[in-house]
């Protein structure tokens, strides 16, 4: 089973997000990266499918020089090898699909495994777009993931109990949350991973244009909250729900 | 959280390493540390503690490995890439960086000569050994020798009017092993394995020593009860008793010869007690760490303790400790482990020095927390009890400024 999947440089979810002065972005000097949690719980998963079926896993990372960072993540943690796009600046979700579809006509995976979404822009939508450009079936937010010869059965969480798809292999799928819980690297992996290839390529050398679709006029810092207060009666409660907080 | 580097030449691998491990020592080893501090010291190592939950993820991820080298099983690392390793996972807990450090000391000690029955017996299974199942500690503190037992060339080493309590004596091909070693013996009670270091020629006072690699399940083993402590109460200690103790001569990894001893112990040192610095910079940074995350936040007297000058200055005195703790202490283990004539002394300033910074910072961090400092809802609360016992950790740190002095007056300067 040969398996692509995807390691997003994302900013750290633990560490508090500043919106630039100029509105047109986040700080990023002082904070610390990592690779999208979704995209670690897809890795982990493909690993496991690895060592139970066999076969190659490829770790694809789009985005600056430090984005090798993570793929090299997704190697220590027991991928084979890597393929980095090179971009100045992070593609939209269509052109991280268009990236994709060039990637898979090359590699021929049985399934490309990414996270649901990434955590810092919440998108969620490479995995639908890179499916529909292939033809691909698509199976997101899997919370498990068996996989039977030619097909694989996906759970997914869906409100209200779980959806259970089969689906014909190659195709898409995108992890969930409680997939799975991702291991840590191994030392002497982290030193192997060292060896491992990452091959470096531009959009350009992919024939992908990645003008982007998708601008992004403007981030905000969410007002401050203000303090709660406590009511007399429930008179007082409907007059403030009513007037303060306009929801009745 | 991340810190910068002063160092240039650090390369990806440095990095990856440095990363990896940060992430296991906070998000495994800080949850499990903090449980562990609350608990009694028997059910710190009770079967379903968490402590075996840390040492078997460690043990998984090749963390019991880090100072042994990769022809016996270990890794390939540099002695800069111990550093900072060491340097992370005593972030994490200072305590459990012990445990695991000392887990592999038989084996640290046995590749010092590397003879074939101590690496296919000692150090071989170790390595390999993935449920934390082997565990290692060092027996050389004895109840009425501490400090003084980590003395090489100095003149009381060799006063044959300083009686072991530990000793051995050939007979036929076995050495015989009888007396004790002292409640201060790291992992003591949970230990598979002991690095032995005991007297065989008592004419020689100390300097008389052998150093052994033991499976304790040896008939006439016994250990005491685990050690309840003011500090690194994650870290499990406790004595091993020795009665007629009957150790085939193959587990003898250096000593009988006079001189050997005092050489190989030297040796030892200059490695595990720059290691105490390396661990220092550690809980200091995770001091700083909780110190600057808190008055980020808290409000007094209308603004944020942030923007008292008076509190940036004293967090720049902290961060100052810290880093000149990180650079002092990663040389001397890096300078020592690279040659086979260490400079002792550079190794006991990384202790004194940086035991004394952690302590410090972790002092002043308390005062800057206030009355929240004080309570356990605070991780700085635990940092100093853990900081505390470092000054006598490994060496007091009196004895280990004499022992300096000593080798100071003798060797300076000495020559690169």
């Amino acid at each position: 089973m040969k398996i692509l999947v995807t390691a997003k440089r994302v900013t750290d979810p633990d560490m508090k997000i500043k919106v630039r002065s100029d509105g047109a972005g986040i700080e990023t000097s002082s904070m610390s990266f990592k690779v999208n949690p979704f995209d670690e719980i897809a890795i982990e998963e493909a690993l496991r499918i690895k060592e139970d079926k066999g076969g190659e896993v490829i770790v694809v990372g789009i985005g600056s020089d430090k984005a090798q960072t993570e793929i090299r993540y997704g190697l220590s943690m027991g991928a084979d090898r890597g393929i980095h796009i090179t971009a100045g600046s992070d593609p939209d979700s269509d052109a991280v699909a268009r990236i994709l579809v060039k990637i898979v006509e090359a590699e021929s995976p049985d399934m490309v495994l990414l996270g649901k979404q990434a955590i810092d822009v919440d998108d969620n939508q490479v995995a639908q777009l890179l499916a529909e450009y292939l033809g691909w079936g698509q199976a997101c937010f899997a919370s498990k993931v068996s996989i039977n010869d030619n097909t694989a059965r996906v759970e997914r969480e869906v409100d209200g109990g779980i959806e259970v798809v089969d689906m014909d292999l190659p195709g898409v799928i995108s992890a969930d949350l409680r997939l799975n819980e991702p291991r840590y690297p191994a030392l002497p992996a982290i030193m192997k991973a060292r060896k491992k290839e990452i091959k470096k390529m531009t959009p350009a050398d992919l024939g992908v244009d990645t003008t982007s679709k998708v601008v992004i006029t403007q981030l905000a810092e969410p007002p401050q909250r203000k303090g709660g207060r406590i009511v007399e009666d429930v008179a007082e409660l409907v007059k403030a729900l009513k007037e303060e907080a306009l929801v009745i | 959280m991340n810190y910068l580097d002063l160092d240039l030449d650090l390369t990806e691998e440095d990095i990856e390493l440095k990363r990896a491990t940060h992430r296991f020592a906070k998000e495994v080893m800080r949850p499990i540390a903090k449980q562990l501090d609350e608990m009694t010291p028997e059910q710190v190592i009770a079967r379903d503690s968490p402590f075996w939950t840390f040492m078997k993820k460690a043990y998984e991820l090749g963390y019991h490995t880090i100072l042994i080298p990769e022809p016996y099983g270990g890794m390939d690392l540099t002695p800069k890439q111990q550093a900072i390793i060491f340097e992370e996972l005593a972030w994490g807990s200072v305590g459990l960086a012990v445990a695991l450090g000392v887990a592999s000391f038989p084996s640290f000690a046995g590749s010092l000569v590397a003879e074939e029955t101590l690496i296919e017996k000692i150090i071989e299974p170790f390595c390999a050994c993935r449920d934390a199942s082997i565990i290692g500690c060092w027996g050389i503190t004895e109840p009425d020798h501490g400090s003084d037992t980590l003395l090489p060339f100095h003149p009381i080493f060799s006063d044959p009017n300083i009686k072991a309590q530990c000793r051995a004596k050939l007979d036929g091909d076995e050495y015989v092993i009888n007396g004790q070693k002292s409640a201060w013996v790291s992992c003591g009670t949970i230990s598979t394995h002991c690095a032995l270091f005991c007297q065989v020629d008592p004419s020689m006072g100390h300097a008389g020593g052998a150093i052994f690699a033991i499976p304790l399940d040896l008939p006439g083993v016994s250990k005491g009860a685990p050690l309840n402590k003011i500090g690194q109460r994650d870290l499990n200690q406790g004595e091993i008793f020795f009665d007629n103790v009957r150790v085939p001569k193959d587990y003898l990894i250096a000593g009988a010869e006079p001189g050997v001893y005092e050489a190989l112990l030297e040796i030892t040192l200059s490695a595990t007690t720059a290691l105490m610095g390396v661990f220092a910079a550690g809980i200091a940074r995770a001091a700083l760490d909780e110190t600057l995350e808190y008055a980020r936040n808290r409000v007094q007297g209308g603004k944020k303790l942030i923007d008292y000058p008076n509190v940036q200055m004293r967090l720049f005195n902290m961060f100052s400790k810290v880093e000149t703790t990180r650079l002092m202490s990663r040389a001397a283990f890096i300078y020592n482990q690279n040659t086979s004539t260490p400079a002792e002394e550079y190794s006991n300033v990384a202790k004194v020095y940086g035991t004394q910074c952690a302590f410090d910072v972790c002092n002043e961090a308390i005062q800057i927390f206030g009355g929240n400092g004080l309570t356990k809802e605070y991780l700085i609360e635990k940092l100093f009890r853990d900081a505390r016992s470092m000054l006598i950790e490994d060496g007091s740190n009196d004895t280990l400024a004499i022992a300096g002095g000593h080798k100071l007056i003798h060797t300076y300067p000495r020559m690169d």
